[in-house]
């Protein structure tokens, strides 16, 4: 009985179904010729250019390359979704640096011979944080944050902590830091950790202590959207005024450039100098071919042609981003990116390791019970360091 | 059409059901009592997490005050609609398929409408200058004023479902009895208190629960709009333990803890409805 | 007079609060981005633009968003119809087991959508149909979201419908079944449409679902918030119009409808 009324009721939307087939067929008409997909780390506005630099490789293959752009954290779990599926549709990810180690099982091993060309022009180090039990990842793009500031209203940029504290006294509610409870913060507090001489696990040294008095004391005077503030958020908030400086990484100056509002009024300067001189956090996206890719080796060209000169050099050219390659210039950004290539040698990678999230997560909440909650720092550090100090022992048996 | 015979007809629909429902539920208590480290189950342990987590108490309270505030604001605005809207004036159906409108739009294109109006520097603190006011902080994180924007947001997408249930409850009034009361000497007061309002309690009180547990899934507004740490709910607790921790086990802990919120509160409503049926 | 007065300041109060919101957003979708985060922001476009248009549609993203959310909403309107049909007219006829349902299917409608995804985005990983590039896994929410919307509608589409008409169809030598089918179901086809109209919307406008279980295969609604949460108002105003167009079109055909109250009890 049920059935008949499930056919009656189908034939009933038969012209539904058409359109359903219709809408399908759709979808799947794009695959006439050989494709492959790369999910990178892109803007909107990155994306022309990018996709401008791939036109080469397609011209010179005759393939199709999908560029699908999404936040790192989304493409790290569509990833791993695909990993434990079994099947999958990206051929090549790009992930955050901090994530290698995590991501590691979820990507192939890279035979080093096949990536050879690119990989002797590339930085030592920068390819070493991409050897997790075998050579994994490769780095398409180094970055780091820098200060953004607006010209306009300050005229220079604070270039100390003493002068960043009286910054923030003439402009209250007019200073962002990425306060949300994700990596993004910590991202902003190491930097002032280690322009300290503290360590970024060790919590209740003299850096952190001086970095968190330094947090303190800029407290009254942040924006309260700071508390959640991403990247993203706290790039509108500088374009729309809503303050006048902040920790960000290069895509903000690419993005403030196509909206207009950059070189002017809004500017990179250096990291503002600590006690211990100056630091800066190194993140980057690497290139990574997952396990259930459907067409390895056509990745691995594609990464190969990704990393090549001309293409590097495009992409720095386009998008200022910064590359591993050595015989990349730096200095080539033009006055956009000045505040970045000044602080090249500071740069600092945060610790490897597994236990990597829960430092991190212990960072975010010090910062916020401090900034937001204003609690004593001295106080907040020694229960931090304690709490860090518990959950490894734990697991240490 | 016997007992037996409708039942049939209906289980493709229950047996869809129990898989597309059931399933997930089992597996989220699952997940939920299942030690992520360890593997060991039942365990408390991610109940006992999200205790020590200051953010998810004050998700669970704005959980249980939101709803509240929403759907008081939504019955006093949908009665004051409703009542306007059936005296005969000219224009009236035009008004209410205005009215109607919020309802119609989908909510993530009304909430970025919103987020762009009440940022710091968006639409209502442009009027605001213009009015020569100084401008307000309305989505600024931990504040009565973003929970109240939150409140006013949802209530301007949600108040027309409320405001055609008691046009249609109102409508049924017969007009005489209004018309008795008036010779009666009773004023338009005295007669929406006396008559108007207890004809209706049917009426509101069944919107009152429809609304009141539907109100508890408040997911999209606050994080939209404020983003998942400016006025927390369970909603987008768990959804920010799994987006950005891929913590599964407390994100379906918190899951749990809102389900069983929605069903407790669910049963008065279902007893109405079995009432009313 | 003065009441004439009074009631056009108020109409006219309500008109601006419900239709300048969207008017904005409208105007934001014609503006170029330098514009919109100039302070105080401008009312009307000082630089109208079909850049954002322009933009969108060069885009990966947009093109294959609207198809895969046109898709998983069509596919939804099947399967959901499919699904509570005959249930529904069960339910009209046979009041126990309407009773039983319509609890049932209550629970179904408030029930949290979080609390559902986040299960079903770990179960869909194990099943792979996480991040499905045809949505097959949206789909299957989307039916679980929809199923309430279409019970209700039907069921009381059914109960408008007399019995009488198809025990007098019966008394004239036709089956039970054949009654319904000669009968009742024709009656019912302006619900029936309308129930597949409800369906699609419910499905297009679905936005905790898509969130959680596409990625990088994104319909329209995460996208929306992923434009509007990068700063780019231009786009996700766009996109916003862009999902406008089908949401007013079906309101309107559903309006006599809604005002009829054959909707409500959904309490959509």
């Amino acid at each position: 009985m049920a059935l008949v009324i499930l056919v009656t009721t189908l034939r009933r939307v038969r012209s539904t179904g058409a359109l359903i087939l219709l809408a399908l067929a759709g979808a799947a008409c794009g695959q006439r010729e050989p494709t492959l997909t790369i999910a990178a780390a892109l803007l909107p506005n990155e994306l022309p250019a990018y996709r401008e630099a791939l036109r080469g490789f397609e011209r010179e293959n005759g393939w199709r390359v999908t560029v699908v752009p999404q936040q790192y954290a989304e493409i790290r779990r569509a990833l791993a979704a695909e990993a434990v599926a079994g099947t999958g549709t990206l051929d090549l990810v790009e992930l955050d640096v901090y994530s290698l180690p995590a991501a590691a099982a979820d990507v192939a091993v890279l035979d080093e011979a096949a990536v050879t060309p690119p990989l002797d022009a590339l930085a030592p180090q920068a390819v070493e944080a991409g050897r997790i039990d075998g050579l994994r990842f490769l780095p398409q793009r180094l970055t780091w944050q820098a200060l953004l500031y607006n010209h306009a209203v300050l005229g220079a940029p604070p270039r100390t902590w003493d002068e960043l504290r009286a910054v923030a006294a003439a402009h209250p509610g007019h200073i962002g830091i990425k306060g949300a409870l994700y990596e993004g913060l910590t991202c902003d507090v190491l930097p002032f950790v280690w322009a300290a001489g503290g360590q970024a696990d060790a919590f209740d040294d003299d850096g952190a202590r001086a970095a968190f008095h330094l947090f303190a004391a800029l407290a009254p005077y942040l924006n309260p959207q700071s508390a959640t503030f991403r990247e993203a958020s706290i790039a509108e908030a500088q374009a729309r005024g809503e303050i006048v400086l902040h920790l960000n990484w290069p895509f903000a100056m690419a993005l403030f450039a196509s909206q207009g509002l950059a070189p002017d009024p809004i500017r990179s300067a250096p990291l503002p100098r600590g006690p211990a001189g100056t630091a800066t956090v190194l993140g980057g996206g690497y290139l990574a071919v997952p396990r259930r890719a459907p067409q390895r080796d056509r990745a691995v060209a594609l990464a190969r042609y990704l990393l090549s000169q001309p293409v590097q050099a495009q992409l720095h050219e386009q998008l200022g981003w910064f590359s591993a390659r050595r015989d990349v210039g730096v200095g080539d950004g033009g006055v956009l990116l000045d505040g970045f290539v000044a602080l090249r040698a500071d740069v600092r990678a945060r610790p490897g390791g597994r236990d990597y999230a829960r430092l991190s997560r212990l960072w975010q909440e010090a910062f916020r019970a401090v900034a937001f909650e204003h609690s004593d720092p001295d106080a907040v550090l020694v229960a931090t360091a304690e709490r860090w100090r518990a959950e490894r022992a734990a697991e240490a048996p | 059409m016997r007992r037996r015979d409708a039942w049939w007809l209906a289980w493709p629909l229950l047996a869809a059901l129990l898989l597309l429902l059931g399933y997930p539920i089992v597996y989220a208590l699952r997940l939920a009592f299942t030690d992520p480290l360890t593997g060991a189950s039942p365990q408390l342990v991610n109940f006992s997490q999200l205790a020590r987590d200051p953010l998810f108490w004050q998700a669970l309270r704005n959980n249980a005050l939101l709803p509240l505030a929403s759907v008081a604001l939504e019955l006093v605005t949908a009665l004051a609609l409703a009542l306007f809207l059936s005296q005969r004036f000219r224009g009236r159906a035009g008004l209410r398929a205005i009215v109607i409108l919020p309802f119609a739009l989908p909510e993530i294109v009304v909430l970025a409408m919103m987020r762009y109006i009440f940022v710091p520097r968006g639409y209502a603190n442009a009027a605001l200058a213009a009015l020569g006011v100084s401008p307000l902080d309305w989505l600024r994180p931990g504040s009565a004023l973003a929970w109240a924007t939150v409140v006013l947001v949802d209530a301007w997408h949600v108040t027309p479902v409320v405001f055609l249930i008691l046009l249609a409850a109102l409508a049924g009034i017969p007009e005489e009895i209004g018309e008795a009361a008036q010779l009666d000497g009773a004023g338009p007061l005295a007669r929406l208190w006396r008559i108007t309002l207890p004809l209706l309690k049917p009426a509101l009180v069944a919107a009152l629960l429809l609304r009141g547990v539907d109100a508890l899934r408040i997911f999209a507004t606050p994080l939209v709009l404020t983003g998942v740490e400016g006025v927390p709910v369970l909603s987008s607790y768990a959804y920010h333990q799994w987006a950005d921790y891929g913590n599964d086990a407390l994100a379906a802990a918190a899951a749990t803890v809102l389900a069983l919120l929605s069903v407790t509160l669910s049963v008065p409503l279902l007893r109405l409805r079995a009432e009313d049926a | 007079m003065r009441r004439a007065a009074a009631i056009a300041i108020a109409g006219a109060m309500l008109s601006c609060a419900v239709l300048l919101p969207l008017a904005l957003i409208l105007k934001q979708a014609v503006t170029p981005d330098a514009e919109s985060f100039a302070w105080p922001p401008t009312w009307l476009p000082r630089q109208p633009t079909l850049d954002n248009f322009r933009a969108l549609l060069g885009s990966a993203e947009l093109p294959y968003g609207l198809r895969l959310s046109v898709a998983v909403a069509l596919l939804t309107v099947l399967s959901t119809l499919t699904l509570t049909v005959s249930a529904a007219w069960a339910a009209a006829r046979v009041s126990p087991v309407g009773r039983r349902l319509d609890a049932v299917l209550v629970v179904v409608r408030v029930f949290p959508s979080l609390a559902l995804a986040v299960p079903m985005a770990v179960l869909f990983v194990r099943f792979g149909l996480y991040n499905n590039p045809a949505g097959i896994g949206l789909w299957i929410a989307h039916t679980l979201v929809a199923l309430p919307f279409a019970f209700f509608v039907l069921r009381n589409a059914f109960r408008r419908i007399p019995v009488e008409l198809e025990e007098a169809a019966q008394l004239d030598g036709a089956t039970r079944f054949g009654a319904v089918w000669r009968v009742t179901l024709p009656l019912a086809r302006p619900s029936l449409a309308a129930a597949a109209l409800l369906v699609f919307l419910v499905s297009w406008d679905e936005f905790a679902y898509a969130l959680l279980l596409q990625v990088t295969n994104r319909p329209l609604p995460p996208l929306l918030y992923y434009f509007s949460a990068f700063g780019y108002p231009g786009m996700a105003s766009a996109v916003a119009a862009i999902m406008l167009v089908p949401a007013l079109a079906i309101i309107a055909v559903l309006a006599p409808a809604i005002r009829a109250g054959g909707l409500s009890g959904s309490g959509r």
